[in-house]
């Protein structure tokens, strides 16, 4: 029994057997091949390829496309062969042709942008086009921004336009730089950069995400406020490079793309390991998701920049300054408590997006379990602590609201005068405030507390004599 | 030698006749290549669908024929043909040469 394998062809889903989608791959090709050479092909051949795809869903609906099947496809279509008499002999002097040909550089039909002109280039010194047009297009751009003179690029661009013959060429080219749509964060640059170079793809990932990681570990402060010169530009320069590649750099689309993405030899056996593919193809579809996800990231890289060292800031605080959690925590077993809330709910999102960076960048796409289960029962534990230690401190809240003393003071004169011992006294219009906020707002000393912070209220007094009331 | 011959004038044969008939057929309605290929297939002509969309193609951008998209239930959308006018005026003066030749050719080989 024949592997069956799931294919995306023409936008349709289809099962086939694998030695029928070899055989349909073959006559594909041939069919391209036969057709491409004129300029009415192109049109033809996509025709064709429609058809085929209405044939093969006819066919699909039946059951699992078999070599049978094919057979049929072919005998309506027809081989090239049937087509034209001549086409053998054709292909054979074709064949001959380059050997005794010098080569000469031609415009090129099959792979272009506007004309084939840097596509032509590039098949003359065997280099990946893209590196042929990014060279032009940096090279325009200086060009007009720079000196806003004569655009020199565009017109060599015209001038070789008008000049060089257009031409079928075949790749030459063992490797071309394409944009990953298997293995993405954005756009899938990293990820083909990554193979193109041959270096692992989350060093390629580390090297764009850090001038983000460096600010956010670097600047304490707010990034709109303070603006470093030289983390600015890094972060712009990276912001464009990678932006510019996302525009430039094709997608890998059809399975060739792929071995020619992974240097990989073309032949069947590379191009049936592509067939997983096609769901990914699927998905990359929908250009406004993509958008989207960009917002979404470039929200999410402000957040980390500038949250994560704040909420740093504030986890360290609040260990250091063990005295006021002195002042409001009285048992030890609160404190115990007011630390793991602290750690629960400013400390757990921190380490959270430090992991999910580290993940993202990694290239980790299945969740991990332990990850989850420990997360889940910090937060468990956390919210059962800010429970409890809420309740406690209601409590405690209480017995201390209510004390209510009472000292009669025994003053002759009918006026008290009131003397505070600091200097720094704001005296309001019914208020006597005594506010040191850099001090401990109480001090506990061997058996009595001390309060810095005094508020004094004057009221009429229920009979004729002073009172003090606590 | 001969072989090679027979089927090479054969097949000149039937390049003109294929256009004229491929024509006719779409003078009497708007039609789908795959209908045209099995109307042709039925009356007896042999056409594979590798020959029949580039004849479409070649006659559409000379100006004979339109063509539009229409939604399938089964498949891919399709793409149906019309004729235009001067589709119109090139299909009458086929039909003429034709019907001359073939009464010309009726008389030639009944004598």
């Amino acid at each position: 029994m024949d592997k069956i394998l799931q294919i995306n062809y023409q936008n349709r889903t289809l099962h086939i057997e694998e030695s029928a989608y070899q055989a349909f791959q073959t006559y594909e090709s041939e069919l391209q091949t036969f057709f491409l050479k004129e300029e009415e092909g192109a049109e033809t051949f996509a025709d064709l390829q429609n058809r085929m795809a209405e044939i093969l869903e006819q066919k699909n609906a039946m059951g699992t496309i078999m070599i049978k099947d094919i057979q049929e496809l072919i005998a309506t279509i027809g081989r090239p062969t049937d087509f034209d008499e001549n086409y053998k002999a054709e292909t054979a002097q074709e064949k001959k042709a380059p050997v005794e040909e010098k080569k000469k550089l031609y415009r090129n039909k099959k792979d272009k942008v506007i004309a084939g002109v840097c596509s032509g280039i590039s098949n003359y010194f065997a280099i990946d086009p893209i590196a042929v047009r990014l060279i032009f297009v940096l090279f325009s751009i200086c060009n007009i921004a720079t000196l806003f003179e004569f655009p020199i690029g565009i017109a060599a661009y015209i001038i070789l336009w008008v000049l060089l013959q257009p031409r079928l060429l075949e790749i030459n080219v063992t490797q071309k730089l394409f944009r990953n749509p298997k293995d993405k964060v954005l756009g899938g640059v990293c990820s083909g950069l990554a193979h193109f170079f041959n270096t692992e793809t989350w060093f390629v990932r580390l090297l764009f995400a850090a001038p983000f990681i460096i600010e956010a570990l670097t600047n304490h402060n707010n990034i709109f406020v303070h603006h470093n010169f030289i983390s600015t530009s890094f972060y712009s320069f990276t912001f464009i490079c990678y932006a510019t590649l996302w525009f430039i750099v094709p997608l890998a689309k059809s399975s060739t793309d792929y071995m020619l993405l992974k240097r990989e030899p073309i032949n069947i056996s590379t191009i049936q390991n592509s067939t997983a593919m096609s769901k990914v193809l699927q998905t990359s579809k929908s250009g406004m998701n993509a958008f989207l996800k960009v917002v979404a990231y470039i929200i999410l890289a402000i957040i980390i920049v500038v949250a994560v060292p704040t909420l740093f800031g504030v986890l360290t605080a609040c260990f250091f300054s063990y005295n006021v959690l002195d002042i409001i925590l009285f048992s030890t077993f609160n404190k115990v408590l007011g630390i793991i809330s602290i750690c629960t709910f400013i400390g757990l999102p921190v380490l959270g997006l430090i992991i999910w960076g580290i993940r993202k960048i990694g290239g980790y796409k299945s969740p991990h379990k332990g990850l989850r289960i420990a997360f889940s029962t910090a937060w468990v534990l956390g919210f059962i602590s800010i429970f409890i230690l809420g309740f406690n401190l209601m409590k405690e809240m209480n017995t201390y609201a209510n004390v209510v003393e009472r000292m009669p003071i025994n003053i002759t004169s009918d006026t008290l005068f009131i003397q505070s011992l600091n200097p720094n006294v704001e005296i309001n219009e019914n208020v006597v405030f005594n506010w040191n906020p850099m001090n401990h707002l109480m001090e506990r000393k061997e058996k009595t507390n001390e309060i810095h912070a005094v508020h004094l209220n004057y009221e009429q007094s229920e009979d004729s004599n002073f009172v003090v009331k606590i | 030698m001969t072989a090679i011959n027979t089927d090479n004038i054969q097949s000149q044969m039937k390049k003109g006749v294929l256009e004229f008939c491929i024509l006719s057929i779409i003078q009497r309605g708007e039609a789908y290549p795959s209908d045209i290929a099995v109307e042709l297939k039925e009356s007896g002509m042999q056409v594979l669908e590798g020959t029949l969309y580039p004849l479409l193609t070649r006659l559409k951008n000379a100006g004979y024929l339109e063509y539009r998209w229409v939604e399938s239930t089964t498949g891919p959308p399709r793409k149906y043909f019309t004729m235009t006018k001067t589709g119109k005026q090139f299909y009458l003066s086929l039909e003429s040469t034709w019907k001359e030749m073939a009464t010309a050719v009726h008389k030639i080989t009944k004598r």
